[in-house]
C-alpha cells in the first residue's frame, strides 16, 4: 500500500477514534451528573471547612456555611450594640456634677466606640456577604463546565488561578463578550521532504527537500452564540528536488492561505471537535532547470475546503499539553492549467487563453492537507511542534500533477488579548 | 436536521467527512512508471512521442510499426551507447530537426533536411561582403555595400535584438536604396525576436499564420487553429524594398520570420527553400535522465498550410561554385541586381 493511501486510511481511522472518545465522554458526563445529584443531597450536611471536593457540592456547602456565619455575626453585632447602649445608660445614671462632663465624655467615647464597633462589624458583614457572592458564583461555574470550556487551543479550564492575573484571565475567558478578544497566534518554521510531479514538464517524479514557514491565528467569534471560531492560516514553501538519477533539478514554490470558520462541538471540558469551511487560496510555480519551451508550470488555484479539527487538552502528570489534528479537504474550486500540449507562448503572447481556468472538485483535484500540532509550555513561552502532510494533486486538461510534502515544524504560540478602543471621550 | 440531537449531528458530520475521503483512496495521481532499464527507457521514449509528438498524422508515420521494428533491437544487457544509438535511429524516423535525444556523451539528431542539399552559404565570403568596419547591434551585423544597398546578416534568432538596436540600424541604413536581410544558416531561436524584427517592415496588422496544440494523447487530438497576427512596430519602419536570403539551413524561428516576411508586399525571398521546422518543441525526459526534445505545437501559414517542410523562395537560386571560388556569393549578387532593377 503506498504512502498516499496509507495516510488517507489513517485519517479515516482518526475520525473514528474521535467518535469513540466522544462516546466515552458522553457516558462519563452521565456519571458526573448522577454523582452531582447525589452530592447535592449531602451538601446540607457538609462541613464548613470542606475544600477538597470540586464542583457543585462544595460551592453549595460553602454557601450554606457562609450564610450561617453571616447570621451569627449579625447576632453578635446586635448583641454588642445592646451591651454598649446599656453601658452608656448605666454610666449616665451613676455620674453627678463635675463627673457628669467626664462621664458624658466617657459616654461619648463609649458612643464613639459603639459607632466604630458598628462600622467594623458592618464591614465584616459586608466582607462575609462578598464571600457568599463569590462562593455562589463559583458554585454556578461548577454547575456549567462549558462556560469555561477550552475556547482557544492551549487553555485548560480546570487550571487553578495561581495569581490575580490568572484569575482575571480566567474570568475574561468565561465572559462571553470578552473571550472573543483572545487571539491565539503561532509562527512556525519547518523542513521536510517533497515529491513534485508535473507531466507538463516531465513524466518523472522529483524528490527533495522542502522549506516551509507557517503563520496561524485563531479566535472565537460571537456568531452562533459564540460557537464559531475563526482561523487564518498562511504557509509558504520552497522545494529543491532532483530526478531519480539526480542529473536534473526542479525548483518549486507555493503560497497557501486558508481563511474560514469552524463550529465548535465541545465533547468534554478537555476535548472538542470542530467542523467548518475554509477559503483556500494558492499560488506558485514549478520550474524545471533543463526544459526548453516548457520550462515552468504555474500553480494558481482557489478552493472551498471542508475542514475538521480535534483539539485535546491533556496533562502528563501536571504538565499541560494541547494536541490538535486538522484535516482540510478541497471540495470545489477553480484552477489554472494550460491545455495538454499548449505553450505559455500561445496563452500569453497569442492571447489564446480559452479553457485554461477549469472547475475542480474531488474527481480531478483529490487533495488533502493534514496538520498535527503539539503545544506545550517551556518556561514563560509556549512552544509548538507540528507535522504537516500536504498532498496537492490535480488532473486537469490532461495534465497530471502532484506535490506530496511531509514537513516537520517548530514554532512559538502567543495568546493575545485585544484591548477595546478607548479613543472616544 | 434541526431536530437531531447534537450527538447525532456530530456523527453525521463525521460520516460525511469519511465518505468524502473514499473517492480519494483510489485517486493518488501518478504516471505509469518505467524502470531504468534499456527496455524501460525504450518504452518511455516511445510513449512520449506517441502521446505528445504533433506530426505523426501529417507525416504519416506508423509509430506502432516503428515500435515493433526497434523493440527487437533492445536487449536488457545492452550498453548505454548501444541503447543511445537505437533510440536515436528510432527518433530519426520522424525526419524532424526539432527531435533530439540528449545524453551527457552525445546528441542524437536528424539533419538530413539541410545536409542532403546544397549548402548555399560561405562564411568567409560573407565576411568579405561585410568588410572590416561593419556594425554590430546585438545579434545583427550590417553594413552599406558600394551600390548603396544595405546588407544585414542575422546569424541566429537566439541572439536577442532590442528595439533600440533596430532603430539604430534602420536609421543608419535609411539612405540606402534597399536592404538585404541574410538569414541563411540561421537555425532559429526565439520567436519573440523573429516577430520583433518582422514588425519593422509592415505598416498595418497582418495575418501571418496559425498555431494549434495537442489536447490529448491521441494522434489527432488537436485544438482549433488560433490566428497569429503581425502588429506594426511603433518605432522606425522600413518603407523601401527588402530581399530576404534563405537556404536549407534557415530553420525553426527563421522559418517563422520568413513566413511572416513573405506576406509583406515589399519583400522578396531569394535563395533556396527554407529547412522548415514549424513545430514548437517541448522537452521531456527518460527514466535514465536522458532528455528528449520533440515538436509539440504546429504552426501553419496564413492559408492554413503546413510549413514543416519549408517555404519556397520567390527566386530560386543556388550559389555558383565557380563564383564562390572567386569569392562571389551568387545569391547576394542576385539580390543586389533585383534591388537595382527595382530602384
Amino acid at each position: 500500500m503506498n504512502l498516499c493511501k496509507a495516510s488517507i486510511l489513517l485519517t479515516g481511522y482518526l475520525l473514528l477514534i474521535g467518535g469513540n472518545i466522544e462516546a466515552q465522554s458522553t457516558n462519563s458526563q452521565k456519571t458526573e451528573v448522577q454523582s452531582t445529584e447525589a452530592s447535592k443531597a449531602e451538601v446540607q450536611h457538609a462541613k464548613v471547612h470542606s475544600t477538597e471536593v470540586p464542583g457543585t457540592e462544595t460551592a453549595g456547602a460553602e454557601t450554606q456555611n457562609t450564610e450561617a456565619q453571616k447570621e451569627k455575626l449579625q447576632d453578635t453585632v446586635e448583641q454588642s450594640e445592646r451591651t454598649r447602649e446599656t453601658e452608656i445608660k448605666s454610666i449616665k445614671a451613676e455620674t453627678t456634677g463635675t463627673e457628669t462632663q467626664s462621664t458624658e465624655a466617657q459616654g461619648k467615647k463609649a458612643q464613639k466606640t459603639v459607632v466604630q464597633d458598628k462600622k467594623t462589624q458592618k464591614a465584616e458583614v459586608k466582607e462575609t456577604e462578598a464571600e457568599v457572592q463569590s462562593a455562589v458564583v463559583e458554585g454556578k461555574r461548577a454547575q456549567k463546565p462549558e462556560a469555561q470550556d477550552t475556547i482557544i487551543p492551549g487553555e485548560a479550564p480546570e487550571a487553578k488561578a495561581q495569581s490575580i492575573e490568572d484569575k482575571v484571565m480566567q474570568e475574561l475567558r468565561a465572559d462571553p463578550s470578552a473571550r472573543t478578544r483572545f487571539i491565539t497566534r503561532s509562527t512556525m518554521y519547518g523542513i521536510g521532504f517533497s515529491n513534485v510531479f508535473d507531466t507538463y514538464l516531465s513524466p518523472q517524479e522529483y524528490t527533495g527537500i522542502d522549506f516551509r514557514i507557517a503563520r496561524e491565528s485563531m479566535r472565537m467569534t460571537r456568531m452562533a452564540q459564540g460557537r464559531l471560531s475563526l482561523q487564518n492560516f498562511f504557509q509558504a514553501d520552497v522545494s529543491y528536488t532532483h530526478n531519480h538519477v539526480d542529473n536534473n533539478n526542479t525548483i518549486a514554490g507555493l503560497m497557501n492561505w486558508n481563511y474560514g470558520l469552524h463550529y465548535n462541538f465541545p465533547i468534554t471540558p478537555n476535548f472538542k471537535l470542530l467542523a467548518g469551511g475554509l477559503g483556500d487560496f494558492n499560488g506558485g510555480f514549478v520550474y524545471n532547470l533543463r526544459n526548453n519551451n516548457n520550462p515552468a508550470s504555474a500553480r494558481a488555484y482557489i478552493n472551498l475546503d471542508a475542514s475538521g479539527m480535534a483539539i485535546w487538552n491533556l496533562r502528563i502528570k501536571t504538565y499541560p499539553v494541547t494536541l490538535r489534528y486538522q484535516l482540510n479537504l478541497p471540495i470545489m474550486g477553480v484552477m489554472f492549467s494550460p491545455h495538454y500540449g499548449q505553450s505559455y507562448y500561445e496563452i500569453f503572447t497569442l492571447n489564446n487563453s480559452g479553457g485554461v481556468v477549469q472547475f475542480t472538485s474531488l474527481h480531478n483535484q483529490p487533495s488533502l492537507r493534514q496538520l498535527l500540532t503539539l503545544d506545550f509550555p517551556v518556561g514563560q513561552v509556549k512552544m509548538r511542534l507540528a507535522y504537516i502532510w500536504d498532498a496537492q494533486q490535480s488532473r486537469v486538461n490532461g495534465i497530471k500533477t502532484h506535490t506530496y510534502s511531509h514537513v516537520f515544524m517548530v514554532g512559538f504560540v502567543k495568546e493575545i488579548y485585544l484591548l477595546r478602543n478607548k479613543g472616544k471621550r | 436536521m434541526m431536530n437531531l440531537k447534537p450527538r447525532y449531528i456530530r456523527q453525521l458530520l463525521r460520516l460525511c467527512l469519511i465518505a468524502m475521503l473514499v473517492p480519494i483512496l483510489e485517486s493518488c495521481i501518478r504516471e505509469e512508471n518505467f524502470d531504468n532499464s534499456p527496455t524501460g527507457n525504450f518504452e518511455a521514449l516511445w510513449k512520449i512521442i506517441d502521446e505528445q509528438y504533433c506530426f505523426l498524422d501529417y507525416k504519416e508515420v506508423s509509430w506502432d510499426s516503428i515500435h515493433t521494428k526497434y523493440a527487437r533491437l533492445i536487449t536488457d544487457n545492452m550498453g548505454y551507447d548501444g541503447l543511445f544509438d537505437v533510440l536515436g535511429k528510432m527518433l530519426a524516423e520522424l525526419k524532424d530537426g526539432h527531435v533530439n535525444l540528449y545524453a551527457s556523451s552525445n546528441t542524437a539528431r536528424y539533419w538530413d533536411w539541410y545536409l542532403d542539399y546544397p549548402r548555399n552559404f560561405n562564411e568567409s565570403i560573407i565576411e568579405k561582403y561585410l568588410g572590416r568596419d561593419y556594425r554590430i547591434g546585438a545579434g545583427l551585423k550590417y553594413t552599406i555595400l558600394e551600390d548603396n544597398i544595405g546588407y544585414i546578416y542575422y546569424e541566429a534568432f537566439t541572439a536577442g535584438i532590442g528595439n533600440g538596436n533596430l532603430d539604430e540600424m534602420l536609421s543608419y541604413l535609411a539612405s540606402c536604396n534597399g536592404i538585404i536581410i541574410d538569414v541563411r544558416n540561421n537555425g532559429g531561436g526565439n520567436l519573440t525576436n523573429s516577430t520583433r524584427f518582422a514588425a519593422r517592415f509592415t505598416n498595418e496588422k497582418v495575418l501571418t499564420g496559425y498555431m494549434y496544440h495537442k489536447t490529448g494523447k491521441g494522434h489527432s487530438d488537436f485544438s482549433d487553429p488560433v490566428p497569429i497576427y503581425l502588429e506594426p512596430s511603433n518605432s522606425i519602419r522600413w518603407q523601401k524594398k527588402v530581399i530576404v536570403l534563405t537556404n536549407r539551413h534557415s530553420y525553426s524561428a527563421t522559418n517563422d520570420f520568413v513566413n511572416a516576411m513573405h506576406i509583406l508586399p515589399n519583400v522578396t525571398l531569394v535563395g533556396d527553400k527554407t529547412g522548415g521546422g514549424s513545430g514548437l518543441p517541448f522537452t521531456s525526459e527518460l527514466p535514465n535522465g536522458w532528455t528528449v526534445r520533440f515538436s509539440a505545437s504546429p504552426m501553419l501559414n496564413a492559408n492554413k498550410e503546413q510549413i514543416e517542410f519549408g517555404i519556397d523562395p520567390d527566386v530560386k537560386i543556388d550559389m555558383d561554385s565557380t563564383e564562390e571560388a572567386k569569392g562571389i556569393d551568387t545569391i547576394i549578387e542576385t539580390a543586389r541586381k533585383l534591388l537595382k532593377i527595382v530602384s
